[in-house]
């Protein structure tokens, strides 16, 4: 008898071909993630205990009074903003005029420029606005929680709170203005934020930030600042607003149900403060904001896949993963993993951009390793569409 | 000392036999157990191969088959020496069973490679909005970030 028709070898052969198929399909469902669900698990990095003691509360006092005024105080100047990424050298440096009235928004322009506006935050806790459309600019409408100039909202005040130790450092001067120092440090660690708050008002004059290893990643200050009834005068109209329709808890599930990678948690202490969603020609576009309280990192997420090559972007390596940037001094990114193109911009440290950029969804590898997971995405589908 | 049947018992059981000769075939058999027992080793021999229907894999069992009956004596030398022993059996067993896991191993990447390609990913092709994306970032952060001359702006580049 041939050995090929002895049946122990036959046995032997369809055996040890089934388990080989078996072995190999559970082994690149795990590498794909198929088999661990789409529930989020628990993420170590939630939840520190923010520290407490009378310097703590008096440098949130002011900065409660620094957000009062943000949002009630009229203003009218001129800053200057500068971004770096961790180094003093390089960066770019805007100057822009702001107008801001009580209860309205205050608006930012360069000169010939479109206007900016700051409308009201989007809250996603519970406290007020669920399910309520963004009010656009230009309306008078009242802005309760409106962010204002360098970024100062009740909202940012309460993140910082819980995820950071702030204290009053001293007095200092801005545009000519007495302010007092409020220092922003992380707990147990350096120096995460300076801001000079006027001494009469309260109103941030200036902010600086710094990254976990103390260099300096931006500084945002007036460098003429009017406060008071009658400093605004010639503001310009609204021509940008907030996206209108912003996504109430019970949609932002239902995104999450059908597959729309939606995080409600970041690394680096950052909680979703607002999530406004839009439409394109290409579908629809979900914008969340996250904080600390310091940083903000916006994160856009839509259905598709980016074209090859992407004109006028570059690929970069970031935290071990190739994504897109848009410009090399800007903290803008895109990449395309798990049929959803992600666009993240960020006024936050680059490690803290870095850890973000791993927690999210990625098709790294070698392009066929890419295409070995696609097609056995396409075949799974064929047998469970 | 009884004649056996030989050659006449194959033509019995392949019907090549005259009337005549049959009928003195299994006046012999009615008699010859030794006889007997071989005839039914070749029918049973003949049902096999039949359904077998392979001549590689009937002639392997031929030889076992041939192994159970009297006449063991006339299998060719020759044919026997061919076979490989049982170790080296066992080695090609297990050669083909592992060639056999490559091939379907690289038949399963290769048509998952094959279906991963041609066609773009599901869902649209989309390129960023970068210019509207800064615009809400800027208005959710608060501060302005300079950013390129081609976005729509609320800053001004300086050198």
């Amino acid at each position: 008898m041939a050995p090929g028709t002895d049946p122990a070898a036959l046995r032997v052969i369809t055996t040890a071909v089934l388990v080989g198929l078996v072995a190999s399909g559970v082994a690149l469902a795990s590498g794909l993630g198929l088999l661990a669900g789409g529930t989020a698990a628990p993420r170590p990095w939630a939840g520190r205990a923010p520290a407490n003691g009378p310097a703590q509360a008096a440098g949130l006092r002011l900065l409660r009074e620094a957000a009062q005024a943000c949002r009630s105080l009229p203003y009218q100047g001129v800053e200057l903003a500068w971004w770096g990424r961790g180094s003093r050298a390089g960066g770019d440096t805007s100057v822009v005029q702001v107008w801001h009235r009580p209860g309205g928004q205050a608006l930012t322009q360069e000169p010939g420029a479109q206007v900016l506006t700051q409308p009201p935050a989007a809250s996603l806790d519970g406290r007020g606005q669920h399910g309520q459309p963004v009010v656009p600019l230009g309306t008078g409408a009242p802005n309760p929680d409106g962010a204002g100039v360098l970024g100062m909202s009740t909202r940012l005040v309460s993140l910082l709170a819980a995820n950071y130790e702030v204290s009053v450092a001293g007095r200092g001067q801005v545009a000519g203005r007495p302010a007092r120092i409020v220092t922003v440090r992380r707990p147990g660690g350096g120096v995460a934020a300076w801001f000079w708050l006027d001494s009469a008002t309260s109103l941030p004059l200036r902010k600086e930030m710094f990254d976990a290893r103390s260099h300096l990643i931006s500084s945002v200050a007036f460098a003429e600042v009017s406060i008071g009834p009658g400093a605004v005068s010639g503001e310009p109209a609204a021509t940008a607003s907030a996206w209108h329709t912003t996504l109430a808890p019970g949609r932002l599930a239902r995104l999450r149900a059908s597959g729309w990678p939606l995080p409600g948690l970041l690394p680096g202490d950052l909680t979703l403060i607002a999530a406004k969603e839009s439409t394109t020609p290409a579908g629809p576009v979900v914008d969340l904001d996250y904080s600390d309280g310091l940083s903000v990192v916006s994160i856009f997420v839509q259905r598709g896949y980016l074209p090859t090559p992407l004109r006028g972007w570059s690929q970069v390596a970031l935290a071990g993963h190739k994504v897109y940037a848009s410009d090399p001094d800007d903290l803008c990114f895109a990449w395309a993993a798990r049929g959803f193109v992600y666009t993240l911009i960020a006024a936050a440290p680059q490690q803290t951009v870095g850890q973000v950029v791993v927690a999210l969804p990625h098709d790294d590898g070698p392009g066929w390793l890419a295409r070995l997971k696609h097609g056995l995405q396409r075949m799974l589908s064929w047998v469970s569409p | 000392m009884t004649r056996h049947l030989g050659q006449r018992l194959s033509a019995l059981i392949d019907g090549e036999l005259s009337d005549t000769q049959r009928d003195r075939v299994l006046a012999h058999l009615a008699g010859c157990e030794d006889c007997r027992r071989e005839a039914a080793a070749l029918r049973m021999l003949k049902r096999r191969m039949h359904a077998l229907g392979d001549a590689g894999a009937g002639d392997a069992l031929t030889w076992r088959l041939l192994a159970l009956g009297p006449a063991a004596g006339q299998r060719p030398p020759a044919r026997r020496a061919h076979r490989p022993p049982a170790p080296r059996r066992r080695r090609y067993a297990w050669s083909l069973a592992a060639a056999g896991v490559v091939t379907a191993g690289l038949g399963l990447t290769g048509a998952v490679f094959l279906a991963g390609g041609g066609r773009p990913p599901p869902g649209p092709k989309v390129v960023p909005a970068v210019d509207v994306f800064m615009v809400q970032h800027a208005i959710t952060t608060g501060q302005v970030p300079a950013r390129p001359s081609s976005v729509p702006s609320a800053g001004t580049k300086v050198p």
